[in-house]
């Protein structure tokens, strides 16, 4: 891995990373990817594995109420973003 | 000791608060620490992560609801690598301490829930709740010579969980004797409308009248020799009582390791996208600057080192062009995994190697290996996670050296366990 895909992968994981991170993360990424490069010699089934999840049903219940779901909110009766619109 | 001392002396909580039971009943007089990872109702939790600093949940976790209906006291949180991230209890958040391991001064205390394990060794008639993904009970039940419990996936709820790896994340227990274990058990598994992952069936406690124990080979394979020795001594014990045979796993002993990182790290990736400085814990200014750049600037600031590698490793192995070879192909691996544990404990009723390929670490020693020799360190614990099937540490030494076992139920794992207990 070299250090404009390091770059390229923090960006799209909204992580900003120091110059000495993206030396460091370079240098393990690519030593624990040369390892899990093992999987190329699988020749198994390759059909991934599935997990199937039962939905339950949409229906109204008792859920928590309205103050203790915002009770983290920042400010009252808002969460607080950056501006969408300047 | 009491909580505070086994605190002052091993940093082995996030947080000391005694929360009273909402009932009477089987635990009476049992108290429960809980990973930091497990939500209880207005008590700061943060998964030992600085990012969640503040974060006071609004509802228990099915497992403490359980719990403290059934008569237990909860007296406080338990320290873990930040989000389960760790194999050692290194990498707890930014501002959080190291914890210490109690019995072996000097070693690492394991992870990622090492402040579980410690708790489970110090504290008197007392039952650690803890999590793991693919060894964080285990091995820090290993490290600190306690029995570490990991039931089948789904067998307790994970409403209320901090999600690591939604595939793969478990509720489990330590204590230091296995009759601890079977009460907590039976009030924590179960089905659960909050989480349609739950088995609805009970566990199953019968076992058979002589156990077949097969020891993987190639888990003794590459293992240091105190831990081959110790573990053989221990094997040959149950000579008497148990048919034992040889039993190979070479899928799992062989890419275990890499398809448990790939998957559970793109799971990860995920799941803590949503830590961006809104709804959880930490929040900055957000008044003068965009989306990207206010999410950047608290997740670079309060994440530690190894949950961005995590991160990073976790977002490579989706991306477009690189999918196919590391997530869809460790996805494959898992599927050829499961189904060999399944054709093993066909012929057997207990799977078992050791927890750890070496003695526990120092801490120093810890220290110095590199994320990839780290991560190789998990290849006998990975297996069972990936499988989904009970499994269980439990030491067969004076020093950090335990048995991992697996079976298919509940019941056949307890046997196993009451006889190295017994020995």
């Amino acid at each position: 891995m070299n250090t404009d895909t390091v770059e390229k992968v923090a960006r799209l994981a909204r992580i900003t990373l120091s110059e000495e991170e993206k030396k460091q993360f370079q240098q393990d990424l690519t030593e624990v990817l040369q390892a899990f490069s093992t999987l190329d010699d699988f020749s198994g089934d390759a059909t991934p594995d599935s997990m199937d999840v039962p939905l339950r049903e949409d229906t109204p219940g008792n859920t928590l109420p309205p103050e203790a779901v915002f009770q983290t909110m920042h400010e009252e009766g808002f969460f607080l973003g950056p501006r969408t619109i300047e | 000791m009491t909580p505070a001392e086994v605190n002052e002396t091993y940093h082995a909580f996030t947080v000391l608060q005694e929360i009273s039971p909402t009932n009477s009943g089987t635990l009476d007089g049992t108290t429960i620490s809980v990973k930091d990872n497990i939500l209880v109702k207005d008590v700061e939790t943060t998964a030992c992560s600085r990012i969640l600093k503040g974060y006071k949940p609004a509802f228990d976790a099915t497992a403490v609801s359980r719990l403290r209906a059934a008569g237990a006291t909860i007296v406080g949180k338990t320290s873990m690598d930040a989000f389960g991230f760790g194999s050692w209890n290194l990498n707890p958040g930014l501002d959080y301490p190291i914890p210490k391991n109690p019995r072996f001064p000097g070693k690492v205390p394991g992870g990622s829930s090492g402040g579980a394990a410690i708790a489970a060794a110090t504290l008197p008639n007392h039952v650690a709740l803890a999590e793991s993904t693919g060894g964080s009970i285990e091995t820090p039940a290993c490290c600190c010579g306690v029995i570490g419990y990991c039931p089948a996936y789904g067998a307790v709820s994970r409403h209320g969980l901090i999600s690591y790896a939604d595939s793969l994340d478990k509720i489990g227990i330590m204590a230091q004797a296995v009759d601890q274990l079977i009460p907590v058990l039976n009030v924590i598994t179960g089905p659960d409308s909050m989480d349609g992952t739950t088995l609805q069936e009970p566990i199953k406690l019968s076992a058979p009248e002589k156990l077949r124990v097969g020891v993987i080979k190639e888990g003794m394979h590459d293992v240091a020799q105190e831990v081959q020795e110790a573990v053989q001594a221990s094997i040959k014990k149950l000579g008497n009582s148990c048919e034992i045979v040889d039993i190979s796993l070479p899928i799992t002993m062989k890419y275990g390791v890499a398809a448990y990182y790939l998957i559970s790290t793109s799971e990860a990736s995920t799941n803590l996208a949503r830590f961006c400085g809104l709804r959880y814990g930490q929040h900055g200014n957000p008044k003068h600057k965009g989306f990207n750049e206010y999410f950047s600037s608290i997740r670079s600031e309060h994440f530690n080192t190894e949950t961005k590698r995590r991160i990073l490793l976790g977002t490579y192995a989706r991306m477009a062009g690189y999918r196919d070879a590391y997530y869809v192909k460790a996805q494959a691996v898992r599927k050829a995994i499961r189904k060999e544990y399944t054709e093993a404990l066909e012929k057997v009723d207990v799977l078992v190697s050791p927890t750890l390929p070496i003695v526990a670490p120092d801490i120093e020693e810890a220290t110095k290996l590199t994320p990839a020799q780290t991560y190789a360190m998990d290849r006998l614990t990975v297996g069972p996670n990936m499988a989904g099937l009970p499994h269980a540490s439990i030491p067969v030494s004076k020093q950090p050296i335990s048995i991992l076992a697996t079976a298919q139920t509940d019941g056949a794992l307890l046997a196993f366990l009451k006889k190295i207990e017994a020995q």
